[in-house]
């Protein structure tokens, strides 16, 4: 009895040591969480909140995430989220989760980005929640990450530069996207790869695409690396069966990841829709080439959209992007098998941050908050080169003014104002509507031009080496010039 | 380490998957609707089962001229804007998705201008066209033929059915209903009011951006059936025009957003309500009650005089996006 109570008590430090790794983290950790709680209930996008909350209700409704199709992503956010508003259920009828509000409507006629229904404080906190518990754990996987591939004090600045980071918490606390549960499961496939836990990195994989499809870009550099490993190492005749189990336990693990997508599609094919529709996007611009595209166009002509053809063109573009990405990635992991096995490891973080570097440049749209999918791979490449840190600043910094410079950042205090009345709707509303329709340099075109350069720059530089990256030599004369003085 | 992360990651799979099976839609039970019809009336009554979340029903009688249950083509042709093109798509996807959820049988399915004789041979079919179609005045005559022997067409906005016209005919000399289309804002709803239908079926179409001329609508001997906003003169969101044996739907609006996420959405929505129910051939009294039930079972009883027509079409519908319930029963009240 003595003996099994001894082992759960170190099962519970173990789990509790994985999960808390560091006691001197512990007011990173409550000041991170009390501004994410603090936030999370009174500012929404009304915009992506609706499709949020009608997937949810119609889970509860019983006719699945999909029920009313306002809902279009992989189902599961829908299966994480559901339990938290069962919970809320209980306490707060879901007829109240949401109000109409008569006012949006014109406002959403003008932006085409706000939606008249206004989610409730409660039902925000709750489908927030698991963003924000997916914040902490996406830190706790970085921690262990880094104080693997270095030391425990990189480690901690890694892990406060995550989650004390504004673009993180604006996203999951703020904005309200669920982006960090497929970034979570992508850190934790790069990590697995790194340790070569093959089943739990095609596992994580998997699980990434369960919510959001663009794990599937890493997903496929994966494959090849481990198909390359064998290929590379075949006349190796004691290598071969050992490549070949890791490659099948890494595919094993995938399907098995995928399993709900399949299970769904299986059960319901009408599904595919909603899957084909999101890859099948006809939007373009944000933070990208095409997006600085049209800024230079709205310098020049003064219109805000491209001409029809070149969006055509662009969109024919990006639906290669698959297969250039492809290519790609072939390029990278025939270089890092030649390059000598010793590096692999480093190769495999920085080819992660490669992959979706290359994915969010040539996108036909890189929304804000996709700049996301990139951050924690910036900072596990801080901890090999310093120039990283400055690129994932800059991306955190144009990821939030994007934000806030599309409708003013008013535009995310709906909730606070319909169910408080500590600021008038209406005011909001004239805000959001004199902001938007303002042709001046800090109205909403003018507003997005400075993010969208200072993400692309930090993109593209990401690609070069550190001796022809002119933002990394920038950085170095500055402080060789603070040295000096 | 290594395998308390398999198995970490394992159940997180297991618990996606078993969400995947278990959530699957279904039809709900949860609604008993009886109809008995006599000499002079006909009495509905209801059942609603009380569930964990409020309820809110709406059971509602009408009487029809034709029972109409045919298939739905969705046109696309290439005088549309992309913008409507994708929205006209997603009409048919949402209309697929969601009618077998209300228990019909209906498919929609999107046609080009080479499938329209298909449709024009089918007299039970339903023709929804976008804005902006702007079919050649060569259409006109064969359209209306169609619906005069029993086809629906529905129009939304202006340019949506070649035999109607707005402000001139220049474009469409053998168009014969006049249907004038004047922006409007919506001003936080002022001035808006909902006609009993749209009250009775709950209809989200709130908030076209451009409306139609009831004097215009009530002049093609048609009667509206949405919500009407009053600005200096009385302008509709969505109406029927009988023609023949078949009608004319008309919706409002360019399909762009809101209400709701997207147009279509909601537009769907309601035109699901309005063909189940076969509100098209509505010719004679109609009667609703709502009501909301919180945990018990709420039980219900109307009756309704009859004025003589074919059909009287009972039905019994969910207005709560937390309950999934839709009954409907068509009876025959003269042979």
């Amino acid at each position: 009895m003595k003996l099994s109570s001894g082992k759960f008590g170190l099962e519970m430090a173990d789990i509790r040591s994985a999960l808390f790794p560091d006691r001197r983290l512990l007011w990173v950790v409550l000041i991170g969480f009390a501004v994410r709680a603090a936030l999370a209930p009174w500012t929404s996008w009304t915009y992506d909140a609706y499709p949020f909350y009608q997937g949810i209700v119609d889970t509860l409704a019983g006719i699945g995430p999909y029920g009313h199709m306002a809902y279009s992503y992989p189902p599961g956010f829908a299966y994480v989220a559901l339990p938290f508003a069962w919970v809320l259920s209980l306490f707060l009828d879901p007829s109240l989760w949401v109000s109409f509000q008569p006012s949006l409507v014109e406002v959403g006629q003008i932006t085409g980005m706000v939606n008249p229904m206004v989610t409730h404080p409660a039902f925000n906190l709750a489908y927030k929640t698991p963003l924000m518990i997916a914040d902490y754990l996406t830190g706790v996987v970085l921690y262990h990450f880094v104080s693997l591939i270095k030391d425990r004090t990189a480690a901690r600045r890694v892990f406060i530069l995550w989650f004390l980071n504004p673009l993180v918490i604006f996203i999951s606390s703020i904005y309200g996207n669920f982006d960090i549960l497929a970034v979570f499961f992508s850190v934790l496939s790069l990590y697995s790869m790194y340790r070569r836990m093959y089943l739990s990195a095609g596992l994580a994989v998997g699980l990434g695409i369960a919510f959001k499809l663009f794990p599937m870009y890493l997903g496929l550099f994966y494959f090849a690396y481990l198909l390359g490993l064998a290929i590379a190492e075949w006349r190796n005749s004691t290598l071969i069966v050992p490549n070949l189990r890791n490659l099948g336990s890494y595919m094993i693990g995938g399907a098995l990841g995928v399993s709900s997508i399949l299970i769904m599609i299986f059960a319901d094919p009408s599904v595919m829709v909603f899957l084909t529709g999101r890859m099948g996007t006809t939007d373009m611009g944000g933070i990208n080439l095409w997006g600085l595209m049209r800024n230079i166009n709205v310098i020049f002509n003064k219109g805000g959209s491209l001409p029809d053809d070149t969006v055509s063109a662009v969109t024919t573009v990006s639906n290669y992007l698959l297969i250039a990405i492809l290519f790609l990635i072939l390029i990278y992991v025939f270089a890092m098998l030649r390059g000598g096995k010793e590096s692999n490891e480093k190769q495999l973080i920085f080819g992660s941050m490669t992959v979706f570097v290359i994915l969010l440049l040539f996108q036909s749209i890189t929304h804000a908050h996709y700049l996301l999918w990139a951050l924690p791979f910036f900072l596990l490449c801080s901890v090999y080169q310093e120039r990283f840190e400055v690129k994932m600043a800059l991306l955190s910094i144009a990821g939030v003014v994007f934000w806030l410079g599309l409708q003013s950042y008013l535009a995310f205090l709906y909730p606070l104002a319909t169910f408080t009345g500590i600021v008038p709707v209406g005011t909001i509303d004239q805000t959001v509507v004199d902001y938007y329709l303002s042709t001046s340099v800090l109205g909403s075109e003018g507003a997005r031009i400075v993010p969208a350069l200072m993400g692309v720059t930090a993109l593209v530089t990401a690609l070069l080496p550190p001796r022809i990256d002119p933002l990394y030599r920038l950085q170095e004369r500055l402080r060789r010039r603070r040295d000096e003085a | 380490m290594r395998h308390k992360l398999i198995i970490l990651l394992s159940l997180a799979a297991v618990f996606l998957a078993v969400s995947s099976a278990i959530l699957v839609p279904s039809m709900g039970s949860d609604l008993e609707l009886t109809v008995t019809v006599a000499d002079d009336g006909v009495t509905v009554d209801y059942l609603v089962a009380g569930g964990q979340y409020r309820r809110e029903v709406t059971a509602i009688a009408l009487e029809v001229g034709r029972v109409h249950q045919g298939p739905i083509y969705i046109l696309i042709n290439e005088g549309l804007e992309f913008k409507v093109k994708v929205s006209l798509q997603r009409m048919a996807d949402h209309l697929n998705n969601e009618l077998s959820l209300l228990g019909s049988d209906l498919t929609a399915a999107v046609i080009g201008t080479d499938g329209l004789p298909r449709v024009f041979s089918d007299h039970q079919a339903t023709l929804v066209v976008g804005p902006g179609a702007d079919l050649p005045n060569y259409y006109s005559h064969p359209a209306t033929q169609w619906i005069e022997k029993g086809g629906l067409w529905v129009g939304i906005g202006e340019g949506s059915a070649p035999f109607m016209y707005s402000h001139d005919k220049t474009n469409s000399p053998n168009a014969t209903v006049r249907l004038d289309f004047i922006h409007t804002e919506y001003r936080d709803g002022e001035g808006i009011a909902a006609t009993p239908m749209a009250k009775a079926l709950a209809l989200r179409y709130v908030a076209p951006e451009s409306l139609f001329l009831l004097s215009d609508l009530e002049a093609a001997g048609g009667k509206s059936i949405g919500y009407q906003f009053d600005r200096g003169q009385m302008l509709g969101t969505a109406g029927i025009v009988p023609m023949g044996e078949g009608a004319l739907l008309v919706f409002a609006g360019n399909m762009s957003p809101p209400p709701l996420a997207t147009s279509e959405e909601v537009l769907s929505w309601d035109l699901m309500r309005i063909l189940l129910l076969n509100v098209p051939w509505w010719d004679g009294n109609m009667r609703y009650q709502t009501n909301s039930t919180l945990g018990s079972d709420y039980r219900g009883s109307f009756s309704m005089d009859l004025s003589g027509s074919q059909y009287v079409i009972c039905g019994l519908m969910s207005n709560s996006d937390s309950f999934n319930g839709f009954r409907v029963e068509r009876t025959a009240v003269r042979s």
